[in-house]
Order: C-alpha cells, then sequence, then structure tokens
C-alpha cells in the first residue's frame, strides 16, 4: 500500500509521518535499560579511571621499592664488609723479601751482558 | 565500584523516577555531589530525547546510539560547570547535538563513501516495506545534512528553531532557512516520483 497521497496540502502531513517513521527511536523498554546500563558503567569506570589503575599498583610497586632497598642495603653492607676484612688480612700477613734483592742480580746481570757484548765489538 | 555494583543503584535510581518525587533539579544537584545514582536517573529521564537529537544528525541508528554514550560521558565531566537554575535538558541536549556533529566530522575523515551510501539508508529496520519510507529515505539525501538535521529536529522532535540554532550552533534564522529549504525539496522530489509512478 503507498502512502504517498502528495496532494497538495497533504504533502507536509505525509513527510512528517515518514519522518516520524524513519527516526523513531526504538520502543523496546529493555533497549533504554540496558543503554542506561552501558551509559553508567562507563561513567563509572571513567571516574575510576587511573586513580584506580594507580591504587591497583601502589601495593606492588611499595613492596618492590622496599625489597630493592633491602637488596642493595645487604650488598653495600657485604661490600663493605669484605673491603675491611682484606685490608685487615694485609695488615696481619708477613711481608715478602725486600723487592730490591729479588730484582738486583738480574738487572746486573744483563748489565753486564751489554758492556761485555760492547766491549767485543770494539 | 565495579558495574556489577553499579546494576543495583541504577534500578534504585529508576524506582525513583518512576515515583517522580524528586525533581529534576535535586538530581542534578546529587549528580554534582558524586552521587551515581542521581545521575543515573538523570539518564534515564533524558537518553529518549538525547537519542532523538543525535539520530536527527547522525546517518544511522548505531551513530546515534554511540553519540549518545559519548554525549552522556561529556554530560559527566562538565557537569560541576552547569548552573542549575539553567534547564538541565536544553544543556544536555546542546552537549549531545556536539558529541553527534562530533561523530558525522570524524565519520566524514575517516570514510566519506560509506556516509554518503548509510544516508541513503538512514533506518536500522532491514525491511523497509513502507514506500514513502523508501521514497522519503532516498529524499533525504538531497538535503544537505545541516538541513536534514533541523527538518527532524523541528518536525519530528518539536523543537522550536530557537533550540535548534542553539543546538546546532546556527542563528535562528538560519534554522528557519533551512527548514523551509528541506521542505521544498522533499515536497519537490516526492512529487516527482508521484508522476512517475
Amino acid at each position: 500500500m503507498s502512502d504517498l497521497r502528495l496532494v497538495h496540502g497533504h504533502d507536509e502531513d505525509d513527510v512528517t509521518r515518514g519522518l516520524r517513521a524513519i527516526y523513531a527511536a526504538p520502543g523496546d523498554e529493555a533497549y533504554w535499560s540496558e543503554l542506561e546500563a552501558r551509559i553508567m558503567h562507563r561513567v563509572v569506570g571513567m571516574e575510576l579511571g587511573w586513580w584506580t589503575e594507580l591504587d591497583h599498583w601502589t601495593r606492588p610497586a611499595l613492596l618492590a621499592a622496599a625489597a630493592l632497598l633491602l637488596a642493595c642495603s645487604a650488598a653495600l653492607f657485604r661490600a663493605h664488609e669484605s673491603e675491611q676484612t682484606t685490608a685487615y688480612e694485609a695488615l696481619l700477613a708477613p711481608l715478602p723479601g725486600p723487592i730490591e734483592t729479588a730484582v738486583r742480580p738480574m738487572l746486573q746481570d744483563t748489565r753486564d751482558g751489554t758492556v761485555r757484548y760492547i766491549l767485543s765489538r770494539q | 565500584m565495579t558495574a556489577a555494583a553499579v546494576a543495583p543503584s541504577i534500578s534504585q535510581a529508576r524506582i525513583q523516577v518512576a515515583d517522580a518525587q524528586r525533581p529534576e533539579r535535586e538530581f542534578v544537584l546529587a549528580a554534582q555531589r558524586g552521587d551515581h545514582d542521581a545521575f543515573a536517573a538523570l539518564v534515564h529521564l533524558h537518553q529518549r530525547r538525547a537519542y532523538a537529537v543525535t539520530r536527527a544528525i547522525v546517518a544511522t541508528h548505531e551513530d546515534a546510539e554511540d553519540a549518545v554514550q559519548e554525549g552522556f560521558l561529556h554530560a559527566y565531566r562538565a557537569l560541576d560547570r552547569f548552573l542549575p537554575d539553567q534547564p538541565f535538558g536544553a544543556w544536555l541536549y546542546r552537549i549531545m547535538a556536539n558529541s553527534a556533529l562530533d561523530l558525522v566530522r570524524r565519520r566524514k575523515v575517516r570514510d566519506a563513501d560509506e556516509l554518503t551510501e548509510a544516508v541513503a539508508l538512514p533506518f536500522r529496520d532491514p525491511g523497509e516495506a513502507d514506500e514513502l519510507r523508501t521514497r522519503l529515505g532516498e529524499a533525504l539525501t538531497h538535503l544537505t545534512e545541516r538541513q536534514r538535521s533541523v527538518i527532524v529536529l523541528h518536525d519530528v522532535e518539536g523543537f522550536t528553531h530557537g533550540e535548534i540554532g542553539g543546538m546546532l550552533g546556527i542563528p535562528e534564522g538560519t534554522a528557519r532557512s533551512d527548514l523551509h529549504h528541506a521542505r521544498a525539496t522533499l515536497r519537490g522530489i516526492l512529487r516527482d516520483v508521484r508522476s512517475d509512478l
């Protein structure tokens, strides 16, 4: 059936009626309840936003920072203790023989060898 | 708060609205203090009209729905700047119109061809048996987007020229002129269709 009764004077009525049919909002009440719930879900989600996200990460971040601090402190303490032990042991350890005594014969040998070489060439 | 936690409060708000005990202004004031139930009540009160405004501007039902959701989010963010003595509806529908216009602009940038096709089939009902509706849907593609919005907002939703001008950001006289031209165009096209039948 055609509703195109375009007799002059009826046009706008038909147009308005047609427009109302085309642009009609959904009539199902369940649709509006669902849309309302979706809107409110987004509103609540938006409000929680990054603050909540930050809140979620705060506790693990604090724990991680505390653990890192403990590990650093322990490492520093161990390094300091090791340095002290080394220094103490170095003080107590007996001194090796004089370096001069150990080195001199070799130097003398080398020097004598050089002199002998020069004299032999002359 | 989770979505599950929100659901019962929405129902409570709906009951409150149904009882119509609290005037809109109280909902607005409560919502401004961060009361989600009050904002849900405002959504419940205005979502149909908000849909009508956005539907008049965008090409499809789906876009209208998206624009309504975005519009309510914008409204919620801007709620502290709203003066409760003003009419809430007028303020909200201007936001809705802006949200819809933004969506149209984004769609244009993204895919102009798709939009043109969508305008040609503006109604979501796949049956679309009614001939007038079909002819009118085609005729609407001959209007500018603004003319289409103006005629729908005026003839279907009953907004005044001034209200339409406020929503679309155009002078009242321009809204009046757009309406005149839109009607003339539609009338002319439909008359041609009739003579072809």
